[in-house]
Order: C-alpha cells, then sequence, then structure tokens
C-alpha cells in the first residue's frame, strides 16, 4: 500500500494521515526484527553478547550484533583498543564511562551508525578517533574524542555522507578536531559541541554543506572554523582565543554568521578567494583584526554586529545587506 | 498482515485489563513505585527487591499514578501498551524497546523518560509512541529510531497534551512526529532533534504547537508541516530537507531566531497561511520565501533572507514592531 503522505499539496493530507494509520495494521506481514546484543567490564568475547553472558571487547559485540540492531554497553569500562563498523549500527552507552584506547572506524556506504556515549582516547597512539571513509549518515551524540595523532572525527568520503554531530566534545587531537571532505551532496549538522585545543582546525570543512549551532570552538592552533568552498550557517556559536582565524572561509565559500561571538582569535571573521559572509547580530572583540575582507571576497552585514576593541576592527570593505 | 494485526487489536484489551487490575489500590497510597531489571523476573511483584523483567510487565503491575523505574540496561521488550496514568522513568541506563509503545487511556497522565525505541520495522503502521488517547504525555530524553511509521504519532480526535523535550527521533519511515489531533490539543517541543525520516520532520495538523530550541534536519519531506492552527517557533533550525524547511498552510506561524538553510524551500506560507519572521536567517535554500496568492508572509524586516538562488517569491508585508 501506499502509505507515504504526500509532501507537497494540502488537501487530504488529514485523511491520508488517518488512512495511514487505520490500513496499516492490515498492509502486510512485517516481523520485527528487535536484537540487542550487550558488552560489559566483566563480559568474556568467547560469550555470545546476550545479557547474561555479555562479550567485552566493542569490536566483538559489533561483529555479534545483527545490521540495523543495537549494542549495549552495560557498565563502565575498557572496551578495546578500537573497532571497526561496516553495517548499520546503535551502540549506546548511557550513564556509563564507556572508555575505547583507540579509533571506530566506519566503512560502508549504505549504514546508518548511531555512537552515543562513547569515549575514544587515542593516548596509545592512534590516528583518527571516528575515521568514516564511507556510510549513508552517522550520528555522533554526546561522545568525547581525544588525544589522538590525527584528526578526532574525519569524515572524509567523497560521498553524500550525512553526519550529525550532536553534544560532543573533541580535543586534544594533533589534526582538525573535526574534518569534513564529502561530495556536493554532503550533510553536516553539528549542535551543543565542543572543538577545543587541536593542533591544527577546530572544524575544517572543505565541501558540502553544513550547519553549527550552540559550538564553542575553543583554543585550536589554526583556525575556529576552517571553510573551503563549503556552504555553512553558524548560530549561536563562539570562535574564542584560536591561533588563526575565528571563522574563516575561502575558494568560493558561504557562510552565514548569527548571534554569534569571535573574540581573541588573530583574526575574527575573514573571508578571501571570492567568499562571501554574512554577519548579523553578533560580537567581534579582542581580536588582532575583527573583519577581514580580502580583495574579491564579500562581507554582507546587517549593521547590527558589535565589531570592537580589536586591534583593527575592520580590514577591508564591508557591504550592507538589508533586512527582509 | 497476522503480526500487525495482533499488535493493533491486543493493545486495547491489556490496556483495560491494565485499568482493572490497578483500579481496586487506586488512592491506596500516595507513591507507589514498581521497577523492572534485566535480572528480573515477570513471575515477581516487580518490587525493588524482585523486580520484573519486562515493561510491559511492569507497567501492568503499576497501579495508576504511580511510577516505574527501570534498574538497569536491557531490553525489556517489544510491544508495550499504556492504560493508566503512569512515570515510567531510565536514568543513566540503556532501556531499550521494541516497540511500538501505545498510549491508550483519556484521562491518563503519562511520563516517558529515558527510553530507546529501535523499531527496525518496515511496517508503516509502527510508529514508536502512538497515543490512542491521554490527557497529557511527557516524552523525555527518549530516542526513538527505525519505525516503519512515525516516530512519534498522536492520531486521534481527542484532545491530549503533548510535551516532547530533549528527544530525537529519526530514521523512521514516515514522519519524525505526526500529531493530528481534536481542537483542544496542545503540543510543545523542545531541545529536541528530528533527523533524517521518510516523510516530514514534524507533521503537525493540531491547533495550538510550540517548537523550541529544536533541529529538524535531513527528512525526505519538509521539516516542519503546520496546517490549522496556530504554532510559534523559535531558536529553532530547519535544513536539508528536500521539501519546505517550514511549510505553512491555512494556519498561523510566528518564527523567531530562527534558521531555514538548504531546503527545498526555505519558508512557503499558502492556502489561507499566516507566517511572521523576526530575526531569523533563510539561506542556500533554492527560494528562500515563497509567498502563494491569499496567503501572507509577515517580516519585521530584521532578517537575513540572502543566498538563496530566488530569495523571495511572492510579495512579503512589513511588520511594525511595538
Amino acid at each position: 500500500m501506499s502509505a507515504r503522505i504526500g509532501t507537497t499539496g494540502n488537501v487530504g493530507r488529514t485523511a491520508a494521515a488517518l488512512g495511514c494509520f487505520l490500513l496499516g495494521g492490515l498492509s502486510a506481514d512485517f516481523a520485527l526484527a528487535h536484537t540487542v546484543r550487550y558488552i560489559s567490564a566483566t563480559g568474556s568475547d568467547g560469550n555470545n553478547c546476550s545479557q547474561v553472558a555479555p562479550c567485552l571487547s566493542l569490536q566483538r559485540g559489533i561483529d555479534r550484533t545483527p545490521a540495523g540492531s543495537e549494542l549495549i554497553v552495560l557498565d563502565s569500562g575498557d572496551f578495546g583498543s578500537g573497532a571497526s563498523i561496516n553495517k548499520s549500527i546503535s551502540i549506546s552507552a548511557v550513564g556509563v564511562s564507556a572508555s575505547l584506547g583507540g579509533g571506530i572506524t566506519i566503512d560502508n556506504a549504505d549504514a546508518t551508525v548511531v555512537l552515543r556515549g562513547l569515549r575514544l582516547n587515542g593516548a596509545g597512539g592512534g590516528a583518527t578517533g571516528i575515521g568514516i571513509l564511507n556510510a549513508a549518515a552517522v550520528h555522533v551524540v554526546d561522545c568525547e574524542v581525544q588525544d589522538f595523532t590525527g584528526v578526532g572525527i574525519s569524515a572524509n568520503t567523497q560521498t553524500d555522507v550525512k553526519l550529525f554531530v550532536s553534544g560532543v566534545v573533541s580535543r586534544n587531537n594533533g589534526f582538525d578536531g573535526l574534518l569534513f571532505i564529502s561530495g556536493a551532496g554532503g550533510r553536516l549538522t553539528i549542535d551543543n559541541s565542543r572543538f577545543e585545543r587541536n593542533g591544527r582546525e577546530g572544524l575544517n570543512i572543505k565541501s558540502g554543506e553544513a550547519r553549527i549551532v550552540r559550538t564553542v570552538i575553543s583554543a585550536n592552533a589554526n583556525r575556529g572554523i576552517n571553510q573551503l568552498g563549503a556552504k555553512t550557517n553558524v548560530t549561536l556559536t563562539t570562535a574564542v582565543h584560536n591561533g588563526l582565524d575565528g571563522y574563516h572561509v575561502s575558494i568560493g565559500g558561504e557562510m552565514t554568521l548569527e548571534q554569534s561571538v569571535a573574540r581573541g582569535n588573530d583574526r575574527g571573521i575573514r573571508t578571501q578567494g571570492s567568499s562571501i559572509v554574512r554577519l548579523s547580530d553578533s560580537v567581534v572583540t579582542n581580536n588582532g583584526t575583527g573583519l577581514s575582507v580580502a580583495a574579491g571576497a564579500t562581507l554582507l552585514t546587517r549593521g547590527n554586529s558589535t565589531v570592537t576593541g580589536n586591534i583593527t576592527d575592520v580590514s577591508g570593505v564591508l557591504t550592507p545587506l538589508a533586512g527582509i | 498482515m497476522r503480526k500487525a494485526s495482533i499488535v493493533r487489536f491486543t493493545a486495547i484489551p491489556i490496556a483495560l485489563s491494565a485499568l482493572a487490575a490497578t483500579a481496586t489500590v487506586r488512592g491506596a497510597q500516595a507513591h507507589e513505585v514498581r521497577f523492572v531489571a534485566s535480572y528480573g523476573n515477570n513471575h515477581n511483584l516487580c518490587t525493588r527487591e524482585a523486580p520484573c523483567r519486562l515493561l510491559q510487565r511492569g507497567i501492568n503491575r503499576t497501579p495508576a499514578g504511580g511510577e516505574l523505574i527501570v534498574l538497569d540496561s536491557g531490553d525489556f521488550g517489544e510491544v508495550a501498551s499504556i492504560g493508566q496514568s503512569i512515570t515510567i522513568s531510565a536514568i543513566g541506563v540503556s532501556a531499550a524497546l521494541g516497540g511500538p509503545i501505545t498510549i491508550n487511556a483519556a484521562d491518563a497522565t503519562v511520563r516517558l523518560r529515558g527510553l530507546r525505541l529501535n523499531g527496525a520495522s518496515a511496517d508503516p503502521a509502527a510508529h514508536g509512541i502512538e497515543i490512542v488517547a491521554a490527557a497529557a504525555v511527557s516524552i523525555e530524553d527518549c530516542e526513538i529510531q527505525g519505525f516503519g511509521g512515525a516516530g512519534i504519532a498522536s492520531i486521534t480526535t481527542a484532545d491530549p497534551n503533548l510535551s516532547v523535550s530533549a528527544s530525537v527521533s529519526r530514521n523512521n519511515g514516515l514522519d519524525g512526529l505526526l500529531f493530528a489531533t481534536g481542537s483542544g490539543a496542545r503540543l510543545a517541543v523542545d531541545t529536541s532533534r528530528f533527523e533524517r525520516n521518510g516523510n516530514m520532520g514534524l507533521y503537525i495538523v493540531g491547533p495550538a504547537a510550540v517548537i523550541a530550541r529544536t533541529v529538524v534536519s535531513g527528512n525526505a519531506g519538509h521539516g516542519i508541516d503546520h496546517a490549522y492552527g496556530s504554532i510559534n517557533v523559535v531558536w529553532t533550525t530547519a535544513e536539508h530537507n528536500s521539501g519546505y524547511g517550514y511549510f505553512i498552510a491555512d494556519g498561523e506561524a510566528t518564527l523567531e531566531h530562527s534558521a531555514a538553510r538548504g531546503n527545498g524551500i526555505g519558508i512557503g506560507v499558502q492556502g489561507s497561511g499566516i507566517a511572521r519572521i523576526s530575526r531569523s536567517v533563510v539561506t542556500n535554500n533554492v527560494t528562500g520565501l515563497s509567498v502563494s496568492a491569499g496567503a501572507s508572509l509577515r517580516t519585521r524586516v530584521n532578517n537575513v533572507v540572502s543566498g538563496n538562488a530566488t530569495d523571495v517569491a511572492g510579495v512579503v508585508t512589513p511588520l511594525g514592531g511595538i
């Protein structure tokens, strides 16, 4: 039966919804495939990963969880030195410290992966924290990724991957806090997260489109957000104390900044290489240069931002943007 | 067909039996708490020392108005029906359920906290949490994913008061949240996420709603589809949805401090719909604002509407501040 409600048009939509509700029960025989597997600090990899006989390592738990099913971390502990995921899975560690002494690699073009509550620590020498080589969608929720020698969270797929990052911290990694290199249809959504003291960029976005909201990007060695050629919207976000620019857009990128802060960076907001920045209702203070607009680039401002207290407030030409 | 039908039609008798079983003890104690645990047993009385195993058994043994606590992480079963007022609380644990959870009790107040529903079923009639009838339902810190139907569905001519807070509804076949109700119903959503659902992120065919601090992203239909009644949206993002970011048909929507980016159409008003926008950002959509003849879009002239292939299609009316 055609149960989908149309995405356009209004007439009869309620009826369609009710029809779906009433008729759906008669539609087909859909077996529930609800399967849960478990790992525990007291488990053993010789077990079958059931609740009463949990496995020990995250990798074994993943291997024994059927595609599309769920893996629960039962208690606090050390769950191995890394893991590879090549199918859809939802991993959940709630109310526990689920530590992993290495990275997680995700590599399956059709997979939807949810990682929740994991603490990845690369102090043992791991290169990449969460490395997405290929996936349909990855949801990283309430995770902590730190001390890797390379990138904290890396989506270097060249495909149209969808990456959702919520309530996450990526800190003290050798390279970027997060690196995003997708196809043109790649999408990145970040909310309520922190990218702190990484050795290169806080966020390094090189393609696709992104939305960043309620996020703090602080004390990274290079730029807070480094954006090359992508399109992003940034709201309620703070870039502070980064070694180079707070927000940097180049190579024809577009960034819209609203209700955000740049303070204490070398340059607060910098646009160059025919890129466009739109600025509204934001605060840019205590940077070396507040706003830096290179020849050929554009900074459109609604004229309602606080740009003051920088050594140089404005370098280059600003263009007014009328409200609508 | 067989399995889905059984699920549908056994829900009500279970709910009624739960009501009957608890009617005699209602009011006997001010504070009744029951427990389920992974190591529990359904022959137990669901006490702290002797917890039950499945959520459904725990619900059945919890007196109306009482509380059911999930003691540890585990799989607490598939289908569950709620026919009485109850608070189910899973804090600091992974409380997994196959779902669906059906709530069917006209006068009940139901609170669900900390549940993780993983549907893994393509059945479009299988919604994650389905409200058939209730006075009020609160869904807090819940995660609902992989259902063939909607993540959260309230399809009823009754008037439930639904609150969704700090929850996620993602990768469901139909809507993230479907709210189609009677004229007295109310919906409040805050700090939640609706991601990659097969139809709308939020599909609201109800009389009154507020959406705050919420991200609605990557849904195959519209981000927020609102028809009839009135809705307020604040601090909310609708992005990367294939249809409209915000679609207002024959209703009234007030958007403040919100964003529409990378959708087919950022904000669209049709029919006799009215939208008011203030301090919002509309960028990188194919069309930013779309106003059909007969509809109205009023703007405080303080929005950033820029960088869309077409910024404004139709007529936008200024709205003075007071």
